[in-house]
């Protein structure tokens, strides 16, 4: 469970999120909604540990991870983060990409794990491809193969479909939702689109002016109900 | 209306590019024209280094791959401490190699020639050898805590190029070390090339510490050579190996170099949360910050103690007080001539096509010229027939040129980088509403540039300061500016008189130095927001 405790963010003068008090259990989807500026990318980017808060707290299952003062490192928190634009390194291929959350492990392991994952996302064939050789919903799905590969316990999304066309992003909204759904992976999904968040199911937040306005769904959480 | 601003910015803008060329490219071409002069029998054993003059060359060589080495990887560790920082302690340390960049390498050379008198002095009392400031390894040392600062600044350049969301994408599955090595590290690779790159350069065509460690250069030989023989074709082809490896070296960094300067993200967006390292990685790192702390403090000790008082102080500055006057005119007019032909050759670089790249090699290959050479090659151009007749050469206007022919690309090269970073819809908003040219462009395009207009007169202003080896060759008789005075003296060791003129040299570069920060941080606070198309974050 991710729960947040008061938690704002400010940078300089400027409030990007304004006292947040939240609890997303376990295995559950959760789809945040917001015209832009309005504090979903910092709320994702505080979880991931990526920022520090400027008030307030973070607690991860039940363990404090984040205060103005310490922030656990993001890669010991088991949260996967997908960019908005799939932020994939232009000097490894689709498999070293894929297989870097791994590293340190044996190398036939990474390769066999790599195999299966690029194989569930459809992208076998791509291995030795570069990120400039691949279209715009290829590097999204590498993007997420990346993320999941490490099998997160919580995965947030920002925005990851965002400027694709519409019939491949429902393909690959259902994608993400039978990923989650097998490894029991605990949705939190960034969009200004509120249709794209209906399709996922679950849980409704709108935000604006960095804080949570309505909050709508949450008594049928799994994504296994959308 | 705008038919009279075209008249008058067609004239203007070519004089002012023929002035640049004059200046900058002259004194070469006017070695390249005393070639005939050289025999053609003597081209062979000129050209081609044998014997000492070989081993001369491969030992600058070594010297400046040596500097580069060690001001990079120091550069590198430190800029990885101070890196997206935006509180505590070590956020305000950036401001300490900000006051070290401009020290010129007198004022460390002195600092050490301070050090080892004490440290002998000490060793002298428990018997043991004195040390000696003479040598390579003295002038590496040297150099290195010269050059440093610079370093520092181009690996923050280089890790500041690589997109944050790459490097959180990493830090979100692996160790900050691995993401730093597997990531960060590769992608930065080619900046940090071209640094390398740049302070090899600026080691291998500088004499001034080499010579003050006792140690013979390829540089200084051209300035000896030229010395005994007086005969700048010869000059110049003493000096081709030297030459040839620093335009080597320049083409081969050029192409990277031009995407740094025409790339006007590289200092976007800091990490809220620092890279956490292992203890190992962490003594490596604060050991560095130890060296740059080293290299500040050093020079601070050495002017303070040395100074016998304020009347000595005194007495020394009435004394030098011609020196000073006449290196501020030189440096201030060397700034101000600056302006309009760098901005010229600036502009000349985004004409796009052969012109915009004959442009970027007018600002990029001069930068290979050691110092000596484009020395004797004013003294060819301005002593030579037909100019001789304006009675520029042996005036007070040579070390002026020198230092234009030395800087002015550097400054040009500011330039570029400010003008890429002007949103052009902030320019073409003004060409819509304001149908004079010359208003639009004073009223928008130059206060957009003034942060850049002002960092390329910096500095060129703090590098005639301390010039010395281009002056050195053309000082008018009976003139010396002050780094040459303390260059003179520091032969002999460091001395009350030497550190009071330091000092001097030191607080005028400071200055300037902090006015220029100043300006630049109050304009950037000023420029920079939502309404601006340049986010302040």
């Amino acid at each position: 469970m991710i729960e947040l405790l008061g938690v704002s963010k400010h940078y300089g003068p400027v409030c990007a999120l304004d006292s947040v008090s939240l609890t997303l259990p376990r295995g559950t989807t959760t789809v945040i909604n917001g015209p832009s500026g309005s504090g979903k990318t910092t709320l994702l980017r505080l979880i991931a540990g990526l920022e520090r808060p400027s008030s307030g707290e973070i607690h991860i299952d039940g363990e404090l991870v984040s205060t103005p003062a310490w922030v656990r490192p993001p890669q010991e928190r088991n949260v996967g983060l997908v960019f908005q634009d799939a932020a994939l390194w232009p000097h490894l291929t689709v498999a070293q990409n894929v297989g870097f959350g791994l590293l340190g492990r044996p190398r036939q392991d990474i390769a066999r794990r790599v195999d299966k994952m690029l194989s569930a996302m459809d992208l076998t064939g791509f291995e030795k491809r570069y990120p400039n050789q691949l279209s715009g919903g290829e590097a999204r799905r590498v993007a997420i193969a990346r993320t999941l590969i490490v099998n997160p316990r919580y995965l947030l999304l920002d925005e990851p479909l965002i400027h694709l066309q519409s019939a491949l992003k429902l393909r690959l909204l259902e994608g993400i939702r039978e990923q989650a759904s097998a490894r029991d992976v605990t949705l939190l999904y960034v969009s200004h689109d509120l249709e794209e968040g209906r399709r996922l199911g679950g849980r409704l937040l709108e935000m604006t002016s960095g804080r949570i306005i309505s909050d709508t769904g949450a008594e049928h959480p799994s994504h296994d109900s959308g | 209306m705008i038919g009279r601003d075209r008249a008058r910015s067609s004239v203007v803008a070519p004089l002012l590019a023929g002035l640049y060329l004059l200046v900058v490219i002259g004194p070469l071409l006017a070695l390249v024209v005393s070639l005939g002069a050289v025999p053609l029998a003597d081209w062979s054993g000129l050209l081609l280094p044998g014997g000492r003059r070989f081993l001369l060359w491969l030992r600058s060589v070594g010297l400046a791959i040596g500097v580069s080495l060690g001001g990079m990887g120091l550069g590198l560790a430190i800029a990885l401490i101070l890196r997206r920082r935006r509180r505590g302690p070590l956020a305000q340390l950036r401001w300490v190699f900000v006051l070290l960049a401009p020290l010129p390498s007198t004022t460390h050379a002195f600092a050490w020639s301070w050090v080892t008198t004490l440290l002998n002095r000490v060793l002298g009392q428990v018997g043991l050898r004195p040390l000696s400031l003479r040598g390579w390894v003295a002038a590496w040392w040297i150099e290195v805590l010269w050059l440093m600062p610079i370093a520092v600044g181009l690996a923050s350049i280089a890790l500041e190029s690589v997109d944050r969301r790459l490097i959180e994408s990493a830090r979100l599955l692996q160790p900050d070390t691995r993401a730093l090595a597997r990531v960060v590290l590769p992608l930065a690779a080619p900046l940090l090339l071209v640094g390398a790159g740049l302070i090899f350069l600026l080691s291998l065509v500088d004499y001034a510490i080499p010579s003050l460690c006792q140690v013979n250069v390829s540089a200084l030989d051209i300035f000896a050579d030229f010395s005994v023989h007086n005969r700048p074709g010869r000059a110049l082809l003493v000096s081709m190996p030297l030459l040839v490896t620093t335009t080597a070296t320049v083409i081969l960094f050029q192409a990277r170099l031009r995407s740094v300067a025409l790339d006007p993200n590289w200092h976007r967006a800091t990490l809220d949360v620092p890279f956490r390292w292992p203890v190992s990685v962490r003594v490596v790192l604060y050991g560095a910050l130890a060296v740059m702390l080293l290299a500040a403090g050093i020079p601070v000790f050495a002017l303070v103690s040395q100074i016998d008082g304020i009347q000595e102080l005194a007495l020394t500055l009435s004394e030098a007080r011609q020196e000073i006057a006449f290196s501020l005119i030189v440096a201030i007019l060397a700034a101000l001539v600056n302006l309009p032909i760098a901005y010229v050759a600036a502009r000349g670089v985004f004409s796009g096509g052969p012109p915009g790249h004959g442009w970027w090699l007018a600002i990029t290959i001069p930068m290979a010229l050691p110092g000596p050479l484009i020395g004797i090659g004013l003294i060819t151009l301005w002593n030579g027939p037909g100019w001789a007749n304006l009675g520029i050469y042996g005036s007070r206007w040579m070390p002026v040129l020198a230092a234009l022919a030395r800087y002015a690309p550097l400054g040009a090269l500011v330039l570029v980088a400010a003008m890429r970073r002007v949103n052009p819809r902030q320019l073409e908003a003004a060409q819509l509403l304001q149908t004079s040219r010359l208003r639009s462009w004073l009223l928008v395009r130059l206060p957009l540039l003034a942060p850049g207009l002002l960092a390329s007169a910096g500095l060129v202003f703090c590098l005639t300061l301390s010039e010395l080896s281009a002056t050195l060759l053309v000082a008018p008789p009976g003139q010396s500016t002050l780094t040459i005075r303390i260059y003179n003296y520091l032969h002999y060791g460091a001395s009350g008189t030497v550190a009071g003129l330091t000092l001097v040299l030191t607080a005028l570069v400071l200055i300037f130095g902090l006015i220029a920060t100043v300006f630049l941080l109050l304009w950037t606070r000023l420029t920079s927001g939502p309404g601006t198309g340049r986010d302040g974050r």
